[in-house]
């Protein structure tokens, strides 16, 4: 006989595993520093790339002064100017990656959590309805 | 209003049998407008202005990651400028593209479809619908993708106004000289920045605003964020000069805080309406559900929460409750085997464990759809709260549900010593007394009711005869108390998780004891104060 309450909290399930259920399984492969550590990875090649086309812009902006002074540049400096932008920005977009996928993953983890609880529930009514079932079966022999 | 009504609920209807369809529908108009807008912006190269190129580029669109579409929407503008033999000026607008995604959009892959509608919205000249709908119904990280849609928007209106000049030079000798001029109009043009100001301001305001909790907190926002706009716009126009029409901007602020509100109406409705489908199966079945969550319009009913509380009870007590479930139909178990059942399995009931109802945790979308706010929301004491939060819902619960309010309150009634467990509670007279007359019972039944419902002298087990009254005669157990509550006086009473169906609901077959209170009350009612009849206070 179908179990309507086990129907309810099976589609609950379903839903949570066709929507946020997916995302928050793939997240759950990982170590919560694992994850933040991958995202971070992410983060510092997007980083790195946008940096690179802003320093190319930059560059062509500045093309006509770098070609006049080319002799006279003090390149030392003007390598550790850019590397202090560089890190600059990746120590800001870094930070706001650790903080914005920490919450994520935490929050990740309690609707795990909770789906896991439902599963367990589940699990309950499966059993129960095993031993109802050996049950009914020994009265009928 | 009525036809605003019936208009929105066939709208539902149609999108829950839809919904999927329609989502796919809308983002392909969406993506459709907003190529057609570019192509129109700039027209250079034949073959990318083609309807059907259109139409293919969005239909593929329709179907990708919005983050991706940006990318693509990216390139499209950077062909068509190539079309316009200014290769050097393409690669510097798809640099710049690539550095907004780069730094901002990949923390944002979802909001993609608003920077796309912002440029798309500018274009029209009506670009305050969208801090409105964004503050409404997203967050405030889609300030972001907001502001990078109005860079988008005027760096496209850069190249519409200069490509012409910035053909003329010779780009194999001067193109320095451009990308200078280019970056020079473009990112000094304080224009772009109010804006992305005013913008990202209204999407604060609006969304601070909507989340305040008072009465039409939307439509408030609204109109705070339609004030906030079109006061920004005034301002940086006399400041920069902007060169608005401020005549034309109100009313346009006025007409899309207009259509703000139609959309409210609609896809607060929508949010919730979209149906579910689902497969799973076990070992008997292949389920293949649809779920359509419940819509309730109109006056929030009092809702009553189950909270269910399961005892630690070992196997044989499973195995008990299995015969109750299974037998119960096939063999006559006389009144005193269940009684005897049922005092053996109080004996051996250990404290019981609270358990908040897990059901409603993902299934708040494709549950009811049921206003639950906060202040008012009460929970009967589970393990962490203790008894301390017991007070009020007892309070409440006795206060709302007049005819049942002894047996009600009774089973909230926590016990003396602030634990969970529910030692209090007595079991009920095996058959209550029969419903005394109103007038016969006057004074004392009003005692009566009091002791029933929890003043601390009578809850420890003196007048416990309500609390596992059955349902049907709970009404009268309260006038027959005083009767009953000197009985208990003399021989306290077995410790039996009776089942009173209005105070203990256990009739769904499993092995917990369901207690009915009432979490939600209507407004106006605050500090458990819920309207309910005076004479019901008295003993609260």
């Amino acid at each position: 006989m179908i179990n309507n309450e086990k129907i309810r909290l099976m589609t609950k399930l379903a839903v949570y595993e066709n929507g946020d259920g997916r995302e928050d399984m793939a997240v759950a492969n990982y170590f919560r520093s694992d994850y933040i550590r991958h995202e971070i990875l992410k983060t510092i090649l997007a980083v790195t790339f946008g940096s690179l086309i802003l320093l190319a812009l930059v560059i062509a902006y500045k093309l006509d002064f770098i070609l006049d002074n080319a002799l006279d540049l003090n390149y030392k400096l003007l390598g550790r100017q850019v590397l202090v932008v560089y890190l600059i920005l990746q120590v800001v977009f870094v930070s706001i990656t650790w903080i914005g996928y920490r919450i994520y993953y935490l929050r990740s983890h309690t609707r795990l959590n909770r789906y896991y609880r439902l599963l367990s529930k589940v699990r309950k009514i499966e059993e129960k309805e095993e031993r109802q079932k050996d049950l009914l079966e020994g009265w009928g022999e | 209003m009525m036809l605003l009504f019936e208009l929105r609920a066939k709208i539902t209807a149609l999108y829950q049998k839809y919904d999927y369809w329609i989502n796919l529908g809308l983002r392909f108009v969406l993506l459709l407008f907003a190529f057609n807008r570019i192509a129109k912006m700039l027209p250079y190269s034949r073959g990318l202005c083609k309807s059907p190129t259109i139409i293919a580029i969005s239909l593929v669109c329709a179907f990708l990651p919005s983050g991706l579409t940006v990318v693509i929407a990216a390139i499209y503008v950077a062909l068509q400028i190539v079309a316009a033999e200014s290769p050097i000026l393409a690669v510097l607008v798809f640099a710049l593209f690539m550095i907004c995604y780069c730094f901002f959009l990949r923390f944002t892959p979802r909001e993609g479809a608003s920077m796309i509608a912002t440029p798309v919205l500018m274009s029209y000249g009506i670009p305050y619908a969208v801090p409105l709908l964004l503050g409404l119904f997203s967050n405030l990280l889609s300030i972001v993708p907001m502001c990078c849609g109005v860079f988008a928007y005027y760096t496209i209106a850069f190249v519409r106004e200069n490509i012409d000049t910035l053909a003329k030079y010779n780009l194999r000798k001067e193109p320095q000289e451009i990308f200078i001029s280019v970056l020079d109009q473009l990112l000094k043009n304080p224009s772009m920045y109010v804006v992305m100001l005013i913008l990202a301001i209204v999407v604060v305001a609006v969304y601070f605003v909507r989340r305040i909790n008072m009465d039409y907190a939307f439509e408030i926002s609204i109109a705070v964020g339609t004030g906030v706009m079109m006061l920004g716009y005034i301002i940086g126009d006399l400041k920069y000069d902007m060169g608005i029409r401020i005549a034309g901007m109100v009313f346009g602020s006025l007409i899309c805080a207009g259509v703000t509100l139609v959309l409210l109406f609609f896809v607060r409705v929508l949010q919730y309406a979209a149906a579910e489908r689902v497969e799973f199966e076990d070992d008997d079945y292949f389920y293949y559900v649809k779920a359509i969550p419940k819509l309730k319009a109109g006056a929030p009913k009092r809702k009553e929460k189950k909270v269910i509380r399961r005892r630690k009870a070992d196997e044989d007590d499973d195995d008990d409750e299995l015969m109750e479930d299974t037998a119960l139909g096939l063999i006559d178990f006389s009144n005193k085997a269940v009684e005897g059942l049922a005092a053996d399995k109080g004996r051996k009931t250990a404290e019981p464990v609270p358990e908040e109802d897990e059901d409603d945790e993902f299934g708040d979308d494709i549950g009811e759809l049921t206003v639950k706010p906060r202040r008012y929301e009460t929970r009967v004491g589970d393990g962490a709260d203790g008894a301390a939060p017991a007070a009020k819902p007892a309070k409440a619960t006795a206060a709302t549900a007049a005819p049942a309010a002894s047996a009600k309150a009774a089973a909230v009634r926590m016990d003396e010593d602030d634990d969970d467990d529910f030692d209090d509670i007595a079991p009920a007279p095996k058959k209550a007394p029969a419903p005394a007359k109103k007038s016969a019972s006057g004074k004392k039944a009003a005692t009566g009711k009091r002791s029933a419902t929890g003043t601390k002298k009578a809850a420890s087990g003196k007048s416990t005869s309500a609390s596992a009254a059955p349902a049907s005669k709970t009404a009268s157990a309260a006038s027959a108390a005083p009767a009953a509550a000197p009985k208990a006086e003399k021989k306290p009473a077995p410790v039996v998780p009776a089942k009173p169906a209005t105070a203990f609901l256990d009739d769904d077959d499993d092995d917990e004891d369901e207690q009915v209170i009432y979490d939600y009350f209507p407004d106006g009612a605050k500090n458990g104060d819920v309207g309910a009849p005076t004479e019901d206070e008295d003993y609260l």
